[in-house]
């Protein structure tokens, strides 16, 4: 916990440290969180330990994440008061990751979201050039990855740091992908199976409603393989709710894409509801 | 007595489809071997340990997957049009931590790669002619209760399970809470 005493020390520290990473590492929006996986820490003074910093770069996140999930402005969120009950309460479930209470940095955060710079961190425009960057990036990773284990790793990866910079933007990218495979007269098995593969990785709620949307049309596509996969990722969830999904698709026609929707019904009643 | 193989559909679904032939070069290379090896576990002709058999193939991987399982009998390959030759069969322990099935693990020896094709026709021929018949799935969120249910018994120990196969065991976790 940092005392009184250290706290102008730590505040201007922490501000360094975001605004030197965006300078020296060209504002890509994910190297934020290069800084703390590579643990460079030589950047930071020497009242800041490692334990502090990630400390206060969780609960930053966190912040960010709530300005996110409520859509507000940045503007708009710096003139509210940044404690009113509602954000306080939102993150109160959150207190094992922020090991302090924001309540005690108000200015520390009221300068980090109104900077013109950090600003940039937490405003992710898709039309931006920077936006741009990234998504061609990770498109890129897509279409070169091997569709085993390994590469969907590496995918999945790659598509959380996306995520967590603009989730909706970035199901909204795997989505397009997804249809534009399908308008092509010969579609890529392999790019259908890499999406859908990859959705396993996550949740039922996750990537709601995106990942349904995506398997629900899986499931009607009429490559058996592609449809045997999105079984595959109703069976991952393991969700109460996909058994409706379930019951609410035509039973399919090729005998191991049915035999396996059979069964899955079965094994949702036995096991999971 | 019955002998079950794991199938990739990656490999074997064209085959049902007939956009490819048993002989593909996809699904030869499912039926890979080592030391002309080809791995397969038994399973009673009753069927009764199919269960187990199931949890003891799904715990040589971590990999969290469900397990599409065709049932190979050598007596019936012996009088089909495929595989019609003596089959030698070899003992050799599983690589699981499902302990009580160890022993359940067999070896297809297949010298060369004739016998490796008439198996792949044979097999073709199984899944082509009566899926639902000749083959059992097992979803891994089945595997996965099958798993605690063995917990459970104290017939498969947890503490192993989260150490050597720590994404099914995670699983396991999930899906009892």
């Amino acid at each position: 916990m940092i005392t009184t005493e250290k706290k102008p020390q730590v505040y201007s520290s922490i501000r360094d440290v975001f605004t030197k990473s965006l300078n020296s590492f060209g504002k890509d929006y994910y190297c934020l969180y290069d800084t703390v996986r590579i643990n460079d820490f030589s950047v930071f003074s020497s009242q800041l330990d490692k334990d502090s910093f990630l400390g206060y770069y969780n609960a930053y996140k966190i912040v960010r994440q709530s300005i996110y999930d409520k859509k507000q402005k940045r503007d708009t969120f710096v003139k509210q008061d940044l404690f009113d009950n509602e954000i306080i309460s939102s993150l109160s479930d959150e207190s094992s990751r922020a090991p302090f209470s924001v309540f005690e940095h108000k200015s520390l955060w009221s300068d980090i979201l109104s900077s013109e710079k950090s600003s940039k961190i937490i405003q992710s425009d898709t039309n931006s050039a920077q936006w741009g960057r990234v998504v061609s990036g990770f498109t890129n990773t897509f279409y070169s990855i091997r569709i085993d284990t390994e590469g969907i790793d590496t995918l999945e990866t790659e598509f959380v740091h996306l995520k967590d910079i603009n989730r909706d933007g970035t199901l909204n990218l795997i989505q397009s992908i997804f249809i534009s495979n399908l308008e092509n007269k010969n579609i890529s098995i392999d790019s259908a199976l890499k999406i859908i593969r990859l959705i396993q990785r996550f949740d039922y709620d996750e990537l709601f409603p995106y990942a349904q949307f995506i398997i629900t049309t899986a499931i009607h596509v009429k490559n058996p393989r592609i449809q045997l996969e999105a079984l595959n990722t109703i069976d991952r969830w393991a969700d109460k709710r996909a058994l409706n999904l379930l019951y609410n698709l035509e039973s399919p026609l090729n005998p191991w894409v049915k035999t396996k929707y059979e069964s899955l019904k079965k094994t949702y009643k036995d096991a999971v509801c | 007595m019955l002998y079950v193989r794991n199938l990739n559909p990656d490999a074997w679904m064209n085959v049902i489809t007939g956009d490819t032939h048993p002989l593909d070069s996809d699904v030869i290379s499912d039926l890979s071997t080592s030391n002309h090896e080809l791995s397969v576990w038994e399973v009673d002709d009753s069927l009764s340990d199919m269960d187990d058999v199931a949890v003891a193939l799904a715990l040589t991987r971590d990999e969290v997957r469900d397990l599409t399982l065709v049932k190979l009998s050598p007596t019936d390959m012996r009088s089909s049009k495929y595989y019609n030759e003596d089959l030698d069969i070899k003992e050799q322990p599983g690589a699981t931590i499902y302990d009580k099935m160890v022993d359940k693990h067999k070896n297809f020896m297949l010298p060369t790669f004739w016998q490796m094709g008439f198996l792949a026709e044979y097999i073709g021929s199984l899944i082509t002619n009566d899926f639902e018949s000749n083959c059992v799935i097992y979803d891994s969120t089945k595997l996965v209760d099958l798993i605690n249910k063995a917990i459970d018994c104290g017939e498969l120990n947890s503490d192993l399970l989260k150490k050597h196969r720590g994404r099914w065991s995670k699983k396991a976790k999930a899906l009892r809470t």
